[in-house]
């Protein structure tokens, strides 16, 4: 095992505390977010684990009879598993790796680099470009828009609109897709429909209020919201916050809105989008309604695997519990 | 190690680990493939019936897993970033600094904390190079444009300040800096 080395009393080399301090700001300022790579490892175990069940099956000290019985049906296994994978590496363009993001059209990388998980693309008011992530998810960004990849492949793709307009087609059965946006997210497995950031005036109050529009053109759209889910099919549009009624909402706009909105703590998963601070009582969200939420008291904080740092966040909260949470940007200034 | 343990270790310690990575010198995409392949070895390794490991002892296992695994993606490439003697003695110090420094209160917080006090009291005139460049995510080739400046100078200001905020998150933590003074 790697022994830890801690050495208090020796001054470090000045030349990696500033790559320490560079590493840092790019984290605090910056969009070098650590990636959430959990399902990918998972799903590597998973794989490993079905192939070590069957080498043993075949080579285990059993009888030559069950041997005999053991040895053919591990083979079919192996060779149904090798299949399915072949299937699946075909269906992504068949080189056997998942397919790098691709794409096209007037933008620039917020940063520079490549088009990746975690760069953010900016289209400026005569710009339009088009993505594509895992092969199946194609992502038309408007002018005058603002957007973030924030999905790890494997064949589930995300994407945080943070203004502008985003219209999406995805190709049925091949893998999950999500628009996230600071209001909602729009879940699918295989439609067309447009998401729009946009701010307008309140009638109510007569302030500007940022509002986010999904509007369904093919298939079905699972909106989820703070308080809950609502499937919208192909014609429906709805509006968040609403604009004829204040947050939450009691119904969206789509003709199949059928918005019944549970407590929190009954809802199995429930996202918030918003600034994560640090309070007395512990880690607290704040969504852009102003709506706030502990999301990790102080003593969880000991406990639990996340660690927040000031900023903006994507937080999933299972069963009223927090399960994960996603680092989408700094602190506003 | 269960499927279920093994899950919550990578939501424990995969931020850290990145984290790490990234200050070693490995990019994004390295940085992500290592974190796969360090937390597969702990979940083969007899040695990481690591439920039983206290946290800090767990990440010091899972830091030096990783950078082995850096050293040997650097080989294999034979692209290393300095010459490899230097790099034997840099990852050294790095884990000293990283687990000496970086993590004295046990995760890092103080660490940043302190850093973020730092950011708040720069002056102005340091500050918007940290905002164009880290914030806004300028090249040197735009913030010379924008400041009236070479690239080469935009450097080394980027330098002295990352410096500045160096010596002053040491002097917040009481520990021996890392930098010397600005003349």
């Amino acid at each position: 095992m790697p022994a830890p080395r801690t050495q208090p009393d020796r001054a470090p080399d000045p030349q990696l505390h500033e790559r320490l301090i560079d590493q840092l700001l790019h984290e605090e300022l910056g969009s070098d977010v650590p990636p959430d790579l959990t399902d990918r490892i998972m799903m590597q175990v998973r794989g490993r684990q079905a192939v070590a069940t069957s080498s043993r099956r075949i080579g285990g000290g059993v009888s030559a009879g069950w041997r005999a019985w053991w040895l053919p049906a591990s083979l079919a296994a192996v060779i149904t598993i090798a299949v399915g994978l072949w299937i699946r590496s075909y269906s992504t363009g068949g080189s056997g790796n998942y397919p790098t993001a691709v794409a096209q059209g007037k933008f620039t990388v917020v940063g520079g680099g490549d088009v990746k998980p975690g760069a953010t693309l900016v289209t400026a008011p005569q710009q339009e470009a088009q993505i594509t992530l895992g092969g199946y998810a194609t992502v038309r960004i408007a002018p005058d828009s603002r957007l973030k990849i924030i999905g790890g492949g494997d064949f589930k793709e995300a994407v945080f609109l943070e203004a502008g307009e985003a219209v999406s087609q995805v190709e049925r059965k091949r893998g999950e897709f999500a628009v996230v946006t600071e209001h909602l997210k729009a879940a699918v497995t295989g439609t067309k429909f447009s998401v729009k950031v946009a701010q307008d005036l309140d009638a109510k109050t007569g302030q500007q209020i940022r509002r986010t529009t999904v509007k369904v053109l093919e298939g079905t759209v699972d909106v989820i919201l703070p308080g809950g889910t609502v499937p919208l099919k192909a014609g429906g549009t709805m509006t968040y916050p609403d604009p004829a009624s204040p947050p939450p909402p009691t119904a969206g706009a789509g003709p199949t809105s059928q918005a019944s909105f549970e407590p929190v703590s009954q809802i199995g998963e429930v996202h918030l989008i918003g600034i994560v601070s640090e309070t007395p009582q512990g880690f607290v969200l704040t969504e852009r309604s102003g709506r706030q939420t502990l999301v990790q008291s102080r003593a969880d904080r000991e406990t639990s695997g996340i660690k927040f740092l000031t900023g903006e966040y994507v937080v999933i909260l299972r069963d009223g519990k927090l399960a994960r949470a996603m680092r989408v940007g700094a602190a506003p200034e | 190690m269960t499927s279920g343990e093994l899950e919550e270790m990578i939501h424990t310690h995969q931020s850290e680990i990145y984290r790490y990575l990234r200050y070693l010198g490995a990019d994004r995409t390295v940085a992500e493939d290592i974190i796969q392949e360090t937390f597969l070895a702990a979940f083969k390794s007899k040695e990481a019936t690591l439920a039983e490991f206290e946290l800090s002892r767990r990440a010091a296992w899972l830091r030096g897993t990783a950078r082995n695994q850096l050293l040997a993606h650097w080989r294999r490439r034979r692209q290393y970033p300095t010459d490899p003697a230097t790099l034997v003695q840099q990852m050294d110090d790095s884990e000293i600094l990283w687990s000496s420094h970086f993590l004295r209160d046990g995760d890092g917080f103080d660490y940043v904390d302190a850093l973020r006090e730092c950011l708040d009291k720069l002056p102005e005139h340091q500050r918007k190079p940290i905002d164009l460049f880290y914030t806004q995510g300028k090249s040197r080739q735009e913030m010379a444009g924008l400041l009236q400046m070479t690239e080469d100078g935009i450097k080394s200001l980027l330098r002295r300040i990352r410096k500045v905020l160096g010596l002053c998150v040491s002097k917040k933590l009481n520990i021996a800096p890392a930098v010397s003074p600005e003349p």
